[in-house]
């Protein structure tokens, strides 16, 4: 808990004229939420140009970046701004979904990992949307086992060719630059083998291809690189450390899926139900009552997970396995929301008019539940990171554990 | 009974599977679609034929009509082939009201209509379903004097439809009627369902139209769908379960496939039981239904099952694809979207559960 000044830098009227800002700003940028379930990957209906509009009027008003210095584009404040930030959102709808992995992941990779100046190139234009980033991780051959991954990097004078394929990438269609880990050194062994490297994704040699999801948009691409070219100066972190620098983007993914306050995905969803199940009179089913106390908890303790977690990254540090109880948690809880809407919603879940706001949003909310369970790493991976790295139980054995990534035998 | 077909059941399975296999490949599903989203409709008017002409969209109905002859479980065969290769056809709203037509109706309305609906000519649907309405049995569309009035939703078949068998409340109590769907106090207003067809809501204001059998109507129709449905639901969890096990036997992770990690296999062989209950406990409906039996509760618990249990089959399924699962460039996907348009049929599982609770708590 913090609420001395020692702890947190900020008086007690600091902190009311911060939240006063942000509300005046809310009230004259936003609107209230209704209970669509945002999710990742989905395309947010208002698109990636309003979430630029958006963000630079945040920028604007001194909001965007909070945490972040002002030499890069921050707002140089503290990490009780951004709880007290966190805390005014909550209720109302931003329409920056398509900024959440620039935002939630590749802006502090940058922030943590980035060259003086990478940060002096990149940062600001990423805080305030001019630029949006995206994550190039997955590939057909490496999903859970992204280690694995085969996209090649070859160094060719002050530059590196990227050769390959990268799958399920969320938002390509629209974004600027990529966050993309390929194969530099293929006779190391699958971990060490691999380095970061940011991505102009606006070049001849990078072809984006989207996917159509079940929900029906099209927020995932797949991306294949013939010849791309970036600077040897983008690189990210040394060469060989891309796996520990994915590890630390994953948390922090794992954290904006599952922690990440103020986001469409995290906003409670209990208070939403319970006026849903008054207006269609099932308030009194035992059943419903019973789905909706169950979800009330479990939001509750969501919600402590993700205070601990947040005030650890405003602080800068990269979080641990931690972010894999966050995202397994998130991922269980968005599946618990999904079963009790259905249960209320009956006939509406089943159909809806295309003018039908309500029908559209339980439908979409429905269909995009199981991405939350696979994006980041899929409830599988998180429980085995728990049960390695938090109960140290151990390590499944790897019959290839050591050997050069080039001489494993792969389908 | 076994829970096996007998010959004659064991010939349409046969039958169905093979026009099924024939004639609707993923290629085809896929212009199917692309028709659709150019504003078609979810209709495969050749299998549609290619079905009738084989005597299977009439197989229940009297052989005095031309029909088959054969009763419910016979149905569950074939709607359970349509699950099973996700069959864009609104074969269940007419095998349903096809057969209480048959069974329910008048000499007249039989020799009228029936002939048509085995040679596949007319097609005919229900209309069911009302907002916020949980209790089927008791509609609240009304019958007064000869006429409709009221609203019903998510009917399914209104394009290829040419007469609704519509459940509503008159004097006498609640019973079927069947109306003329191109009568011109019926206002069509459409909307999407997860399956992607498009589905209807029905205003009918002042419409003409005929009861069909006596009270009573409402209980045997509303026991078939739930039957009917069920069947469905039961090919499309076991086509579901069985793509996925063919995946991921095949996609590798960390050298090896991922059938051989242990949370898979287990929760798949949980799918397994999953579906074997859906499998028994419609089949034991049918069965029950076919010969005048009391099916009640074998029908609530497999519409619990149909609706519960095949939610989990297809997160399972869906889950063990990973990015796959999520993706409209799969087959699985289908069987998804399916699931979900299915299990809320008639309501979600927690009326079933609800209505069971009272079944048996009652002396
Ligand atoms: C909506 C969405 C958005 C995404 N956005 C991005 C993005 O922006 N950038 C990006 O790089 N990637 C993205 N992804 C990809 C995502 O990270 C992968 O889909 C995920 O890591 C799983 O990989 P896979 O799809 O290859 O599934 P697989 O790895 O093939 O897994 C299939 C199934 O096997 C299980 N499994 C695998 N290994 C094990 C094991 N060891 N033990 C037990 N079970 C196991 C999995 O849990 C899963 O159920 C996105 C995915 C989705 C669904």
């Amino acid at each position: 808990m913090t609420d001395t000044i020692e702890e947190t830098g900020l008086s007690p009227a600091d902190e009311q004229a911060f939240a006063d800002r942000v509300r005046a700003f809310l009230e004259a940028n936003c609107r209230r939420t209704g209970d669509r379930q945002g999710t990742i990957g989905d395309e947010d209906p208002e698109g990636p140009s309003a979430a630029r509009d958006f963000q630079a009027a945040l920028a604007d008003a001194g909001l965007a970046g909070l945490t972040y210095p002002t030499d890069f584009g921050g707002a140089g404040l503290t990490k009780r701004h951004q709880e007290v930030f966190n805390r005014e959102v909550e209720g109302w709808h931003l329409p920056n979904t398509p900024l959440s992995i620039s935002h939630g992941m590749c802006l502090p990779m940058l922030n943590q990992f980035g060259t003086s100046e990478q940060k002096a190139r990149f940062m600001a234009d990423n805080i305030r949307g001019t630029t949006i980033w995206c994550q190039m991780f997955s590939e057909p051959g490496a999903g859970s086992d992204v280690a694995s991954l085969a996209m090649k990097a070859t160094r060719d004078g002050d530059e590196w060719i990227l050769e390959g394929q990268k799958v399920w990438t969320s938002g390509a269609h629209y974004c600027d630059y990529g966050i993309v880990v390929a194969r530099t050194d293929p006779e190391q062994p699958k971990h060490q083998g691999v380095t970061m490297f940011i991505v102009d994704l606006r070049q001849p040699g990078v072809e984006v291809r989207p996917l159509r999801q079940i929900s029906g948009g099209s927020g995932f691409n797949e991306v294949f690189f013939t010849e791309a070219r970036t600077p040897a100066d983008w690189q990210l972190g040394d060469r060989g450390q891309g796996w520990n620098l994915a590890v630390a983007m994953l948390m922090f993914e794992r954290v904006s899926i599952g922690a990440g306050g103020g986001s469409a995905l995290n906003a409670d969803r209990t208070p939403g139900l319970i006026e849903a199940a008054r207006a269609r009179g099932q308030a009194g089913d035992p059943v419903v009552r019973q789905g909706l106390a169950d979800l009330w908890i479990r939001e509750r303790i969501r919600g402590y997970i993700g205070q601990r977690i947040r005030a650890a990254v405003a602080e800068g540090r990269v979080p641990g396995p931690e972010g894999s109880i966050a995202k397994l948690n998130g991922a269980i809880l968005a599946r618990r929301v999904r079963d009790v809407s259905l249960a209320i919603a009956g006939s509406s879940a089943q159909a809806w008019d295309a003018g039908d706001d309500a029908g559209d949003r339980w439908a979409v909310g429905c269909l995009s539940t199981a991405g939350i369970s696979i994006a980041g790493g899929t409830d599988e991976v998180q429980r085995n990171i728990i049960g390695e790295r938090v109960l140290g139980l151990p390590k499944e054995p790897d019959p290839w554990k050591g050997t050069a990534w080039e001489d494993v035998p792969r389908s | 009974m076994d829970f096996t077909y007998d010959e004659a059941q064991h010939a349409v399975a046969d039958l169905a599977e093979q026009i099924l296999t024939d004639r609707l490949d993923t290629e085809r599903l896929l212009d199917l679609e692309a028709a659709l989203e150019e504003g078609g409709s979810w209709f495969d008017a050749d299998l549609w034929s290619a079905l009738a002409g084989a005597g299977l969209v009439g197989i229940a109905l009297g052989e005095d009509v031309g029909g088959g002859g054969l009763d419910e479980v016979a149905l569950a065969v074939l709607l359970r082939a349509q699950g099973g290769h996700v069959a864009p056809l609104p074969l269940l709203p007419h095998l349903v009201a096809s057969l209480a037509l048959d069974r329910l109706g008048s000499p007249e309305q039989r020799a009228d209509l029936l002939p048509g609906c085995v040679d596949g000519s007319r097609i005919l649907t229900v209309a069911v379903q009302e907002y916020l309405a949980e209790d089927v049995h008791r509609p609240g569309l009304r019958f007064e004097e000869g006429r409709l009035h009221g609203t019903k939703i998510v009917v399914e078949g209104v394009e290829q439809a040419s007469q609704a068998l519509v459940t509503a409340t008159g004097d006498a109590g609640p019973g079927l009627f069947l109306v003329d769907l191109a009568d011109d106090g019926i206002t069509r207003t459409p909307g999407r369902s997860t399956r992607l067809e498009t589905v209807w809501q029905l205003d009918l204001a002042d419409v003409p139209s005929e009861p069909v059998g006596d009270a009573g109507g409402v209980d045997w129709l509303v026991n078939r769908l739930m039957m009917a449905l069920c069947a469905t639901q039961l090919g499309v969890t076991e086509t579901a379960l069985r793509l996925t096990a063919e995946y991921t036997s095949q996609r590798e992770q960390f050298g090896r496939p991922l059938a051989t990690f242990q949370a898979v296999t287990q929760r798949l062989a949980d799918q397994f039981v999953n579906v074997g209950g859906i499998r028994l406990a419609t089949l034991s409906a049918a069965w029950r239904l076919a010969n005048g039996r009391d099916a009640g509760e074998d029908l609530l618990i497999a519409k619990w099952w149909a609706s519960e249990r095949a939610t989990e089959v297809a997160n399972a399924t869906q889950h063990c694809h990973g990015g796959m699962g999520v993706a409209r460039d799969y087959p699985l996907h289908r069987y998804t979207l399916w699931n979900k348009h299915l299990a809320t049929s008639l309501g979600a599982g927690t009326s079933s559960l609800r209505s069971l609770g009272a079944l048996l708590a009652a002396e």
